[in-house]
């Protein structure tokens, strides 16, 4: 059997289209993943890269979910206001929940195929794909910045603000790699604290 | 891997790997391999099991050599493999003088004290054990030989019982505790039945001491800080492990000794005790332990008798269910291969493949959970595209990390297997069992198994093959499978200076670490048959010759063999070439 697919011409389109379907179908993080079976995706991919098509089958996936992403960052940059921090939060973690899920499928390529080339493993290329995607955006970079600092300044003042939000996004950060965390959200937020504390001490400066 | 710096040299990653291409030497035994550095030929022998500490007849190890020649990588591969090197030991001392520099006195040093490496079972089960969250700051391990998973891919798989001892909870699966003591086998039959959690309140029992006996019955390897010895004791004799029990009541008694001899106080509490499995009889050991449990859930499983008389069925299987002896096995999962449903473990699965552990963690994201499939009260998975005979065998690797005996038709699905689970050391278990077999096998089976072995990476079979083929050369050219054979593969890479240090090509890098095939037979027979030294480079092309010519004979072959067919059958869709047809005729089809 094994010998035969590898010389059918057709296999890896066949058996590719049926695991792109399976990633759309996971992506959408509906109940219609719950008709695909874990045992037979896994089977599918694991052939593919047993027969050397391991390379074809990364950059097609490669490919698949940079259009993916790029969906997402579009409907996070549509979002309107205050909804912008809660649209960004849900769609990272159905993302989230999604590569966990493409990764155990894929699992065969990341023990086999990768180590043997410089490509990163399917949870990696995740992040990455998410943080140059989405958080490095031109138009969510800086919104989200403001946004979160927004929030913090919102709380100090005494105002309810949604603090598992915050707690969520900024994990999202950390999760992302400790240099986004600090470029989008330490860096500026201690600015703007030192700024505001120096604002703050000459106003007593100024009443004593 | 990091080295503690008390000499005041570093090893870095660019210590390893040297500046001039090695010496090869295919057909070295492990003393030569390990003299000249041939990784690869030491990588082959270690995988084949060659005894890493045993001595040539100058009474000498591998590792001396190592260390003399100074080859740093070759002497960390023995050492990572337990070659022995404890200073105040004869070979050890050895080693240690014999060091060619300073850096490899360092690796020396840093390996010294360590206990050797545990076996795939105990090594998977013990990942497990210190996963779960509340076992991994259990003060007092030595975590250093832990190996993290990179990523979010964690050995994490949820316990089953939790105890609390002393404040401090222990988490465990119930199987492997009651696989290893008859005390908590009882206790998970009656008392702790239903169960999640268990506090013991008497104040005697000790934190460390459970913890380290349940760490035991993981891992087969006892560590134990010395005062802790006597509680350990009293543990064991609750627990029923006698022979456990008794090694340590002789080992307190020398310890005591021990103290009276030394001059000066010594802390007790730095002073460890460690102890492997091995010191124990074989069927108080973890993977004899493992097999009673195997064998009681197999009894249980059984064959699907038909789905079609569904509420009858049902209902006479409940009756007897009650009727019958509750099924004692902790079985928590089906697995249903082929109409049969296969009685198992979920740690266990989980464990030793990779692809257990996602499946069985992603049961409710997907079709399989959908159905709530029942059988006999268990959660069931379904597994296809495998016989029952390869699941197994296949499990009997798992619960003992042995494989008894296979039948050789069966080799080549439980390859394929073993990489579908993601269950690597599988294969060398296969392969250890096939090759008796394939010592009588024909120049034919012998092209088979070899392009196998290419293609699903073992290693050893591959060798075997290729130094079966190098050897018989001619034997093997005047076959027509061998020659058709040669048409399938990737050509030989042609520069004969590229071949010692660049043994791959752009594209065969998709082999994983396996070097082309062709080559590699090229230098197997360039060890045999090349004359002297200084005309390698000719016999090396005359072997290239020879191999072109041979695959002109095949393509005649091939072609002729083509229009053959088509004249006794016309509607010959796809072209095979003679050696595919030959195998695909073997093989039983699904």
């Amino acid at each position: 059997m094994n010998f035969r697919v590898a010389s059918d011409p057709e296999y890896f389109d066949k058996n590719w289209n049926i695991l792109k379907h399976a990633i759309r179908e996971i992506f959408k993080c509906n109940d219609n993943a719950r008709h695909l079976s874990f045992g037979e995706l896994h089977r599918h991919a694991y052939y593919m890269v047993l027969h050397n098509f391991g390379e074809k089958l990364y950059s097609k996936l490669v490919a698949t979910m940079t259009s993916h992403v790029k969906e997402i960052a579009k409907s996070v940059e549509a979002s309107e206001g205050s909804s912008f921090l809660e649209e960004l939060n849900t769609k990272w973690n159905d993302y989230y929940k999604a590569l966990e899920i493409i990764r155990d499928i894929l699992m065969y390529m990341d023990r086999t195929y990768i180590p043997s080339t410089k490509n990163k493993p399917v949870y990696e290329l995740g992040l990455n794909l998410w943080r140059e995607n989405v958080i490095y955006s031109n138009q969510i970079r800086n919104r989200l910045s403001n946004t979160l600092l927004e929030f913090v300044f919102k709380e100090r003042a005494g105002e309810d603000v949604n603090r598992e939000l915050i707690r969520n996004v900024t994990k999202m950060l950390i999760d992302l790699g400790p240099s986004v965390y600090e470029q989008v959200f330490e860096t500026p937020f201690l600015q703007v604290l030192a700024e505001s504390y120096k604002a703050e001490s000459h106003k007593y400066i100024e009443f004593v | 891997m990091s080295f503690i710096d008390d000499g005041g040299i570093d090893l870095d990653p660019s210590d390893f790997g040297t500046s001039v291409p090695l010496k090869k030497v295919p057909n070295g035994d492990v003393f030569q391999a390990s003299r000249a550095g041939d990784l690869d030929r030491l990588r082959y022998l270690l995988e084949c099991g060659v005894n890493v500490n045993a001595r040539d007849q100058w009474d000498s190890t591998a590792l001396y050599y190592a260390c003399l020649a100074g080859h740093l990588d070759a002497a960390r591969m023995l050492l990572e493999n337990g070659a022995i090197c404890s200073e105040h030991t004869f070979d050890g001392d050895r080693c240690h003088y014999s060091a060619l520099n300073l850096k490899v006195r360092k690796l020396l040093k840093a390996f010294e004290a360590r206990p050797p490496p545990l076996n795939p079972l105990q090594s998977s089960l013990r990942d497990t054990f210190f996963a779960c969250p509340a076992n991994s700051h259990s003060g007092g391990f030595n975590l250093s030989g832990i190996s993290s998973t990179p990523g979010f891919s964690s050995n994490y798989f949820p316990p089953d019982v939790v105890f609390t001892v002393q404040g401090r909870p222990i988490e465990a699966h119930r199987v492997i505790l009651s696989a290893r003591s008859p005390f908590f086998k009882k206790k998970f039959e009656t008392d702790w039945k239903e169960r999640g959690e268990v506090r013991f309140a008497r104040e005697k029992l000790s934190y460390p001491a459970l913890c380290s006996l349940i760490h035991f019955f993981y891992s087969d390897r006892l560590e134990i800080a010395v005062d802790d010895m006597e509680n350990l004791v009293r543990i064991c004799k609750v627990c029923k492990c006698e022979s456990l029990q008794k090694i340590l009541e002789k080992e307190v008694i020398h310890q005591k000794y021990a103290d009276y001899k030394a001059l000066t106080d010594i802390d007790n509490s730095q002073k460890r005790f460690i102890l492997q499995g091995i010191s124990l009889p074989e069927e108080d050991r973890l993977p004899a332990a493992l097999r009673r449990i195997l064998l009681t859930a197999l009894s249980n499983s059984t064959y699907e008798n038909g789905q079609d008389n569904g509420i009858d069925e049902l209902v006479s299987r409940m009756d007897a269910m009650h009727m019958a002896k509750p099924l004692n096995d902790l079985a928590d999962v089906c697995v249903r291969v082929d109409k049969k449903n296969f009685r198992c473990h979920k740690v266990i699965l989980a464990s030793r493949s990779e692809y257990f552990k996602a499946r069985l963690s992603r049961m409710k994201d997907f079709h399989e959970g959908k159905d709530e499939l029942y059988i006999d009260f268990l959660p069931c998975l379904e597994e296809h595209d495998m016989s029952v005979e390869a699941f197994e065998k296949m499990i009997e690797y798992m619960y003992t990390d042995r494989l008894q005996e296979i039948n050789p038709d069966q080799a080549e699905e439980m390859f394929d297997i073993a990489s579908r689970y993601l269950m690597f050391p599988l294969k060398r278990a296969v392969a250890d069992v096939l090759l008796p077999h394939l010592e009588t096998a024909s120049p034919e089976e012998l092209c088979h198994w070899l392009m196998l072995a290419d293609m699903y990476g073992v290693l050893k079979i591959r060798e075997f093959c290729l130094d079966t083929i190098a050897c018989n050369f001619e034997l093997f050219a005047d076959t027509k499978e061998f020659r058709a054979m040669l048409l399938t593969l990737p050509p030989p890479s042609g520069d004969s200076s590229l071949r010692t240090t660049v043994p791959s090509m752009p594209g065969s890098s998709l082999n994983n670490d396996q070097g082309n095939l062709l080559d590699d037979l090229r230098d197997k027979w360039l060890e045999i048959e090349a004359a002297e030294l200084d005309e390698r480079d000719e016999s090396a092309l005359q072997f290239d010759k020879r191999l072109e010519m041979l695959m002109v004979v095949a393509e005649h072959e091939k072609s002729s063999g083509d229009a053959e067919s088509e004249v006794v059958n016309d509607v010959t869709p796809l072209t095979f070439s003679p050696i595919t047809a030959v195998i695909s005729g073997e093989q039983k089809e699904p």
